[in-house]
């Protein structure tokens, strides 16, 4: 920087453009150099294969089986297991999990009515299933979600609203 | 009377009409069988060996090895609905008119070489100074910040590349002796070491500072931050989609093609050095030769531009200024230096 705000003769100056020029061409051979034995797949020496995975389905002969055990898919709801505790609704950041529950009267249990998951603002960070009690809520290693409605990625696991009368039958079962 | 009939009447009295019908036939030919090919050649492996260089796979489901995937993304472009008020007359359209107009003097091959004047050197800078006008105003009409300053960095970046592209313009010119593509051609031998690069160090210098400042004004990679596709959330093209977007797209890569074959026949020697052949076989070769080299200088583009970040607008704009005119002027001078005694006008 001292270099540069001095100020240089006509000499020091050319000497000083034609040095850039040859650090800048030395710098793009060198790159170059880099990136050149990648070509044509590189997989002669092992630590340059590709590194991306091809995707896993059956073209490349890979199924979603293959997939990390911690991988984290489209996520799944046991609606037998779930308490309807709503840990999972609050830890979400995104807002992502809608839970409606109606308390039982005679029992401890409550009745999830609604148990929405709404796959267009989950970013899949997990934390729901880390924070689900009683291990109803995981990943599947379903991974393709696309879908032709922007409605069609909520997905509903709660058991249906519920009236009065029928609430009392199911109390009433125990 | 049937259109068949007016051709079989007026085809073989009229000169003049023959003339026009050959020059239809040569563009359909040219644009049809060897233009849009070649873009999706183009596309199909500028992707694959982006891929590769970048330790990827790339496109591999379209097709073998993903074939036809640039075509299917142009279907699928296509399809795509547009902004809602769409007029009639688009600065897209603009561009396309401009490189189209292009194809009147691109040298391929003389065999489908459609105007030879003595200003073919310099058409393709009219025709790209609209192609590029049009991106500038397109980006300012937007009336946002995204548009309006990639509008200003395409613009500044191609009047910094212009003045050192016409210096090496001028440089194969004044070896050539003139400014026609057949002059150019001629100028240069079959052998490898009569290609003007190779022939004297000045043209090697001009062909660099030729393909460089070409880079620049047409914001080729590793060189387009006057497009910025992402830090300006699109930049000019920001307020494009669907057709609009795939046309864009594709003028773009036509653009940096056209860029190469006129490098090619300017100082890689061209359609020339293929002997005595048949003249249907000769007419294809020749095709098939310039488009050869180009692809070549293409791939090392690529390679320059896969191996390198992007460079920030001003440090585009500074090695324009700073060193790609000094060298250009140096080339000039060389070149008129070297071959002083050799060129009549």
């Amino acid at each position: 920087m001292n270099q540069q705000q001095q100020r240089l003769t006509i000499f020091e100056a050319v000497v000083l453009y034609f040095r850039a020029l040859f650090s800048g061409a030395r710098s793009l051979a060198a790159s170059i150099g880099a990136t050149f034995p990648y070509l044509g797949g590189g997989r002669a020496i092992d630590f340059r294969k590709e590194v991306t995975e091809q995707y896993p389905d059956p073209v490349s002969s890979r199924t979603a089986d293959d997939l990390p055990p911690r991988s984290r898919g489209l996520l799944f709801n046991d609606i037998e297991r779930c308490t309807g505790c709503g840990d999972c609704e609050r830890v979400c950041p995104t807002g992502a999990i809608l839970l409606e529950t109606v308390n039982l009267q005679e029992s401890a249990k409550t009745w999830v009515s609604v148990f929405d998951i709404d796959f267009a603002r989950c970013t899949f960070c997990g934390l729901c299933v880390e924070s689900c009690n009683p291990a109803s809520l995981v990943h599947t290693k379903q991974f393709e979600g696309a879908v032709y409605q922007k409605t069609d990625l909520v997905a509903s696991f709660g058991r249906g609203r519920i009236s009065p009368a029928h609430l009392q039958k199911v109390e009433a079962r125990g | 009377m049937s259109f068949f009939e007016f051709l079989a009447d007026n085809t073989p009295s009229d000169p003049m009409m023959d003339h026009w019908l050959f020059g239809l036939v040569k563009l359909a030919i040219t644009f049809g069988l060897l233009i849009i090919p070649s873009l999706f050649f183009m596309t199909h492996f500028e992707r694959k060996l982006s891929a590769d260089l970048q330790a990827r796979v790339g496109p591999n489901r379209a097709g073998w090895a993903g074939a036809t995937q640039s075509i299917a993304d142009l279907l699928k472009l296509l399809q795509k609905d547009t902004r809602q008020k769409q007029p009639r007359w688009s600065w897209p359209t603009l561009q396309v008119v401009a490189l189209f107009s292009i194809l009147s003097v691109l040298p391929l091959g003389s065999s489908v070489l459609l105007l030879d004047t003595g200003m073919s050197g310099f058409l393709p800078f009219f025709s790209f100074s609209v192609y590029v006008l049009a991106s500038v105003f397109y980006g300012l009409e937007q009336k946002k910040m995204e548009g309006g300053l990639s509008g200003l960095r395409v613009g500044a970046q191609f009047v910094s590349g212009l003045f050192p592209a016409m210096t090496a313009l001028m440089a194969a010119g004044i070896r050539a002796g003139g400014f026609r593509w057949s002059d150019f051609v001629a100028s240069q031998s079959s052998h490898l070491f009569g290609w003007a690069i190779f022939s004297d160090p000045f043209q090697f210098l001009a062909f660099v500072v030729f393909v460089a400042s070409g880079l620049v004004i047409l914001g080729v990679p590793p060189l387009h931050s006057g497009y910025s596709e992402v830090e300006l959330r699109g930049g000019v093209t920001s307020f494009y989609s669907g057709s609009e977007l795939g046309l864009f797209r594709v003028s773009r890569l036509f653009a940096a093609f056209y860029w190469a074959v006129f490098s090619t026949t300017l100082f890689l020697g061209g359609w020339s050095g293929l002997g005595e052949l048949a003249p249907p076989v000769a007419g294809f070769a020749e095709v098939v030769w310039v488009l050869m080299k180009s692809f070549g200088l293409l791939f090392i583009i690529l390679l320059v531009a896969r191996s390198t970040p992007r460079v920030r607008a001003d440090q585009v704009t500074d090695f324009a200024w700073k060193i790609l005119c000094p060298l250009g002027l140096v080339a000039l001078l060389g070149t008129a230096a070297w071959n002083a005694g050799r060129v009549t006008f």
